[in-house]
């Protein structure tokens, strides 16, 4: 009932305009290679701090939304996640701009993304009360494993190479403990002064996606490779909005994977975006044709990582703990309006909060129409020539890594990672088991020491972390996922075998013709 | 063709890593601190093993063992068909890296106008000509003048000055 009370509040014309214009602000930040939701939500805290809280939220509030979205562009035209949580989007979304399709790529990702924004927002509004006692009552057992599902969702992800997959999750987990651990104090891999810190995930995305896609895009200087370009053409936002309509099992499962990764705190939209491409792909009647360009992973993909951005503020909002990266940030914002989240925000500043979380529902509008307005005309930004291209992204890059931290340790170890992923993706290491491995590393570990502790003072470490029904769960999970990951492997290797075999005799027939 | 030398290099530093890091982890006086990557290391030897045996696997189907033919550089390693362009790479990899350690001290927009213009310069393969400099030294100046007032005037961040802006 207060939602409703406060949701026309929300329509005054600075309001509107602080939406539209942070919808706007949000695709273009987030479609920028390197700066993702996370910076683009910092970079604006500090000048919220001269608006009224409700309006500085709002703004907040659109430009995390929107950033999000906006990431797809880049990640869908030139190969480069914009945010984390786009890493997905370009198993098909890229590959669906290849193939001249790059319109309808667009045109699906900011339409999913409306939906799953707007169902997640209306998680946000009619359960959080539900979701949020069952996230928090996740015990360290149960993250540990969560975490670790997330990292076996990468061997099917890196489709064709089940070790090398998990291996560069490895990898992430091992780069995620460099540095002083935060339980027991003591430094661990650091052989360098800037190790200190550990290594912060902005400077590593950014290095371990763009750097590589730099060198690829200096290879290939005066060939046309990795920049698509189109042309908007009349009937392809129908034809998108018809796919839609066709696949309402990627969408809704798409949002309520979202839905429930985004109310888990430490999980994000990255994670959601993952294990709804990789939930989608196993459920598919044609899950051979993921990866080489099908809508149904666009839709899945995009419709989940936004619609984590509504239940992220559930944790937050009724505890104070952030559900991801960018809602951290956003609990600055708070604060710097001397808000504390907590039950009392919705009693003492219910106009705020309430104003705020009406105001995400109009933000997802605005998102899917002026980003679809937007993509109409981004082939004028895929016309720079890659020699542009890479000059501009390597600024870019460098500025991104500065400023999250203002360190030029962080640029270092940026450009470190990205000079590794480069040689390692030419064997065939995909940088995204890593980036996942890094994301969860922390969340896996502090979680396993927790319920270490936990355990040693009862039944013991094997009772603690192998028994009880949701530990289950999810221990059978990453056991299927390893498994169906290892199967489609062995599939694919047969499949390729017959084909290699029937062009062998093909040509042999050929030439003894000849 | 089998591309066995870079096979065999991806497999040694595949167990390279982790050994390491199991070494790096002996000075840790805490055991409860080297428990977790630990166990990631032993992880990381055991998938390395099986992406040996895949190796050994594969290269036994294709032909029967000759180490003498594994240990030779083979064509995909230097980019497939077409020429690995070395001195493009190089190039930028130089420039790169001189941008990124001269960027505290030139200061940002200086040393980022900089980079932009010689990479344009550089890493072209159209033959250079004094009106095409001009053009792309006008390139460059715009793109840092947007960064500029989006970033330094609009959002106020903060980022090295150096000796110039």
């Amino acid at each position: 009932m207060d939602f409703i009370t406060y949701f026309f509040a929300c329509f005054t014309p600075l309001k509107i305009a602080l939406m539209i214009g942070g919808a706007v602000g949000g695709i273009l930040l987030g479609a920028a290679p390197g700066l993702s939701p996370t910076m683009a939500v910092a970079l604006l805290v500090p000048f919220t701090f001269h608006m009224d809280p409700a309006e500085g939220l709002i703004l907040l509030g659109a430009v995390y939304t929107a950033a999000v979205a906006g990431g797809s562009i880049t990640a869908i035209l030139i190969n480069i996640p914009g945010a984390p949580a786009n890493i997905a989007t370009m198993f098909d979304g890229h590959p669906m701009a290849r193939k001249g399709k790059a319109e309808k790529a667009l045109y699906l990702s900011f339409l999913s993304s409306g939906v799953g924004g707007l169902f997640g927002v209306a998680v946000l509004i009619l359960f959080t009360p539900p979701i949020a006692r069952m996230a928090m009552e996740f015990g360290p057992a149960e993250l540990f494993w969560l975490a670790i599902f997330g990292v076996t969702v990468i061997a099917g992800l890196s489709s064709g190479t089940v070790v090398k997959g998990l291996y560069a999750g490895s990898f992430g987990l091992l780069l995620s403990c460099i540095g002083e651990n935060p339980v027991y104090g003591v430094e661990r891999f650091v052989f360098s002064d800037m190790l200190t810190g550990g290594i912060s995930i902005i400077p590593a995305l950014i290095g371990l996606f763009a750097i590589p896609q730099i060198f690829t895009l200096v290879e290939t200087i005066g060939q046309a490779l990795e920049k698509q370009s189109f042309k908007a053409q009349k009937g392809v936002l129908r034809e998108a909005l018809g796919e839609i309509i066709r696949h309402p099992r990627q969408w809704i499962m798409g949002s309520v994977v979202g839905s429930f990764i985004g109310a888990i705190p430490g999980a994000g939209g990255q994670v959601a975006g993952l294990i709804a491409y990789d939930q989608s792909k196993k459920m598919s009647r044609t899950p051979e044709l993921y990866g080489t360009g099908t809508p149904e992973g666009v839709i899945s993909v995009e419709s989940s990582n936004n619609a984590t951005v509504g239940p992220a503020l559930i944790p937050l909002l009724t505890m104070g703990i952030p559900g991801s990266p960018t809602a951290a940030v956003l609990l600055g914002g708070l604060l710097i309006h001397g808000l504390f989240p907590g039950p009392e925000l919705f009693t003492k500043h219910a106009d705020v909060a309430y104003t705020f979380i009406a105001s995400m529902v109009v933000a997802q509008f605005a998102m899917a129409i002026f980003g679809i307005m937007i993509s109409r005309y981004s082939h004028i930004v895929m016309n720079i020539p890659n020699i542009f291209m890479v000059a501009a992204v390597t600024i870019l890059c460098v500025y991104g890594s500065y400023s999250v931290q203002n360190s030029m340790d962080d640029v270092i170890i940026m450009f470190c990672l990205g000079l590794c992923m480069y040689l390692s993706s030419r064997n065939s290491f995909s940088p995204a088991p890593v980036v996942l491995g890094l994301i969860l590393g922390p969340l896996a570990e502090d979680n396993f020491s927790r319920g270490k502790i936990i355990a040693q003072t009862g039944d013991g470490l094997a009772s603690y972390f192998l028994t009880g029904g949701v530990n289950m769960v999810v221990i059978a999970l990453c056991a299927i996922s390893i498994g169906w990951s290892i199967y489609s492997e062995w599939k694919m290797s047969r499949n390729n075998e017959a084909r290699r075999a029937q062009a062998t005799a093909a040509t042999a027939a050929s030439l003894s013709e000849a | 063709m089998i591309n066995a030398r870079k096979r065999l290099l991806e497999t040694t530093v595949m167990f390279a890593i982790p050994v390491v890091a199991l070494w790096m982890l002996d000075d840790i006086s805490v055991d409860d601190a080297k428990f977790f990557p630990k166990y990631i290391c032993y992880g990381m030897l055991i998938l390395a093993s099986i992406n040996a045996l895949q190796l050994w696997l594969y290269l036994n189907r294709i032909r029967p063992i000759s180490w003498p033919t594994f240990l030779r550089w083979s064509l995909p390693f230097k980019g497939g068909p077409v020429p690995f362009p070395v001195r493009r790479v190089g190039m930028a990899l130089g420039l790169m890296t001189v941008y990124v350690f001269a960027m505290e001290t030139v200061g940002f927009y200086l040393s980022g106008f900089l980079f932009f213009l010689l990479s344009l310069l550089v890493l072209d393969p159209a033959k250079p000509t004094p009106a095409g400099a001009g053009r792309k030294a006008v390139n460059a100046l715009i793109f840092m003048a947007v960064v500029y007032v989006l970033f330094s005037v609009m959002l106020g961040v903060v980022i090295p000055s150096g000796i110039a802006l």
